[in-house]
């Protein structure tokens, strides 16, 4: 993936103009001058997406270092060892620790999701298209998973990116500058032994002066508030599956586990799809779940979360796109299930 | 909880005098100009810009203030507003980590806030968490033994708080990590094998079969309706140890509860008072 983001010097010139499009006093393009030693060309990312080969280019984007994994990671697991009938994890591994908190957590989160979420976001971009965004997104989940960094990290620094484009013109050159800080803003709030911003940029392969990314560091942060703690889609799915397989005696079949791991994969995924970053996260967990049981022929019967307020047709709406997200996710992908061998295991403590 | 002032704060706080000073910033008393002058207890944080850019301390700390803000806490007393202050970090998914009296703030109202949340966690998948957190006479035993935890590290640190209310000195004054551990077993005996956690380096065997004692022999003064709260927040076994949550629902308070549900309706009884849900979907 990293070769999409190489430079192209023919195009450099003329996307110089482009920085500085900021109506902010600190525009995001700190320093042309400083910019142009790596920049991604998201020119010729657009090239390669085309016009219809766009969903097939994203969605081989997100999973190629996963796809690898049998062979970078001699710990993984197959599907069928780490998940039994028996083993189904009842537990959520999100609120371990927090079971009593669970019910609350989960309200507080539906309570508190509208106000995180950047609607329509790229309205005042004058070059950031949804396409590009996906494409930044996909870069950003590859680079995520190859660090081996929590899920939430991922979720907030998409949700920083999606807030700060809400706000701030950005050039299209700054873009992966901003996917860079966002992670590095997201890592000190969710991880343990938070990355060097030195590893961060030997990762991905760039080499923006550290003093780019820190002076970035605190435009974000002052412009969206210090507000780092944004519910994300996956909690809301962990919740709905905790609660579901609390609350169903008779569905024991093992599929259940698949499906979920599937929703998570889905659902990380769907971040790169701007259309469905339009639904409130709790809305389009639900609505993943519902499509991923079906995929595995299965019946939730019926199933509901509590809590939830929206209308009928606001769900349909979204169970349409999601429909839509995941047949071309299959078309490029038609061995999507193997997918879940890793997402089972995502989090360490459920075999 | 306090609330958070980014915009250079020049003319919104006018310093009075250095409450205190920390690792990271000072303390001031200060007033609040656009507040009718009222005085606030402001923290200013030195940012060091490091090599890292912004401290991860600050990060935290600034966002979960942010995440809390607006959200007041009535008081009936210190106790039962620790324990409602603690109740809603946990249900926002938070641990506190370092519960000390230092980090409990009274406004002269008799209103409890509790401060500095440089340790303060959020919770999230991962669940092994750094092991130097709290200051060590109010650190969990599974701390000191670098078991895992979560929550009831909090209780615990309450449950001495609440101790140190009626004896007015910390319970437990260790003198180091092995220590502290001794003066805990030798209040409370040696706990029992069976609640000893997995995978630490220090064995069981290797303290002494201490008898557990009254603790009334230590805080003569407590009465034992409160008794039997202390003893259910200073369980070895953190699974056995009382959430924020029941222990609000503790005999103790009740008698207060019941007083104030008559005179004044308070919020932090309104949402503590929803027991009895029968749709909890988890398993235990």
């Amino acid at each position: 993936m990293s070769k999409t983001f190489e430079q192209d010097n023919e195009e450099r010139d003329a996307r110089t103009s482009f920085n500085g499009l900021s109506e902010f006093d600190e525009g995001i393009c700190l320093d042309n001058e400083l910019l142009k030693v790596g920049t991604p060309d998201v020119t010729a990312i657009t090239n390669t997406l085309g016009d219809s080969g766009f969903t097939e280019t994203l969605n081989l984007q997100c999973l190629e270092y996963i796809l690898d994994l049998p062979e970078k990671n001699p710990c993984y697991k197959p599907f069928h060892d780490s998940l039994d009938p028996l083993s189904c994890p009842f537990k959520s591994p999100d609120h371990s620790g927090f079971e009593e908190y669970m019910d609350d957590i989960y309200r507080h989160r539906l309570s508190i999701e509208v106000k995180y979420q950047a609607l329509s976001c790229l309205d005042n971009q004058p070059e950031v298209t949804p396409g590009i965004r996906g494409v930044l997104i996909g870069w950003l989940s590859n680079l995520h998973h190859e660090m081996k960094l929590g899920q939430d990290t991922l979720y907030l620094a998409v949700n920083i990116i999606d807030r700060v484009l809400d706000i701030m013109q950005v050039a299209r050159d700054c873009l992966q500058l901003l996917g860079v800080t966002a992670l590095l803003i997201a890592c000190k709030q969710e991880e343990i032994a938070p990355p060097l911003i030195s590893e961060i940029l030997h990762k991905c392969g760039e080499n923006f002066p550290p003093e780019q990314v820190k002076q970035l560091e605190k435009i974000v942060l002052m412009s969206i508030n210090f507000d780092l703690m944004p519910p994300n889609s996956q909690q809301f799915l962990e919740y709905f599956y905790t609660y579901f397989m609390a609350s169903s005696v008779h569905h024991v079949d093992y599929k259940f586990g698949q499906a979920h791991a599937l929703a998570r994969c889905v659902i990380e995924l769907s971040m790169q799809d701007y259309e469905l970053c339009q639904f409130r996260p709790s809305l389009l967990a639900l609505c993943i779940w519902k499509e991923c049981v079906q995929l595995m022929g299965l019946d939730d019967g019926n199933f509901f979360p509590p809590g939830m307020n929206f209308f009928k047709e606001q769900y349909e709406y979204c169970l349409a796109e999601v429909k839509v997200f995941v047949t071309n996710l299959k078309r490029s992908w038609p061995d999507m299930l193997s997918m879940t061998d890793y997402y089972t295991s995502l989090y360490g403590l459920e075999n | 909880m306090s609330r958070l002032c980014h915009d250079s704060g020049e003319n919104a706080y006018e310093e009075v005098a250095v409450i205190g000073n920390g690792a990271y910033g000072t303390v001031w008393k200060a007033r609040d100009l656009k507040n009718e002058g009222q005085f606030v207890a402001m923290k200013k944080i030195r940012i060091q810009n490091t090599e890292e850019g912004m401290p991860m301390s600050a990060i935290r700390e600034i966002s979960l203030l942010r995440q809390l803000e607006g959200h007041e806490h009535p008081n009936i007393d210190l106790m039962l507003q620790l324990l409602s202050g603690v109740d809603f970090l946990h249900s926002n998914r938070i641990v506190h980590r370092d519960l000390k009296p230092q980090n409990i703030l009274v406004t002269s109202q008799g209103r409890l806030k509790l401060a500095d949340f440089g340790l303060a966690r959020v919770y999230g998948f991962q669940m092994a968490l750094t092991q130097v957190v709290v200051t060590l006479w109010y650190r969990a035993p599974e701390v000191i033994l670098q078991a895992q935890y979560a929550t009831p590290v909090d209780m615990w640190s309450c449950g001495c708080i609440f101790a140190e209310l009626y004896i007015r000195r910390p319970l437990f004054c260790g003198q180091s990590d092995i220590d502290q551990l001794i003066k805990i077993f030798e209040m409370l005996g040696r706990p029992l094998e069976v609640d000893w956690p997995e995978n630490v380096s220090l064995p069981w065997s290797s303290f002494k079969a201490f008898p557990s004692q009254q603790l009334t022999k230590y805080i003569p003064e407590i009465e034992p309706i409160a008794k039997d709260l202390l003893e259910k927040l200073l369980k070895f076994n953190p699974h056995q140890r009382i959430s924020a949550k029941n222990a609000l629902h503790h005999q103790y308070f009740r008698d207060e509860i019941d007083d104030i549900q008559t005179s004044s309706p308070s919020s932090v009884l309104e949402c503590n008072s929803s027991d009895g849900r029968s749709d909890k979907p988890v398993s235990k």
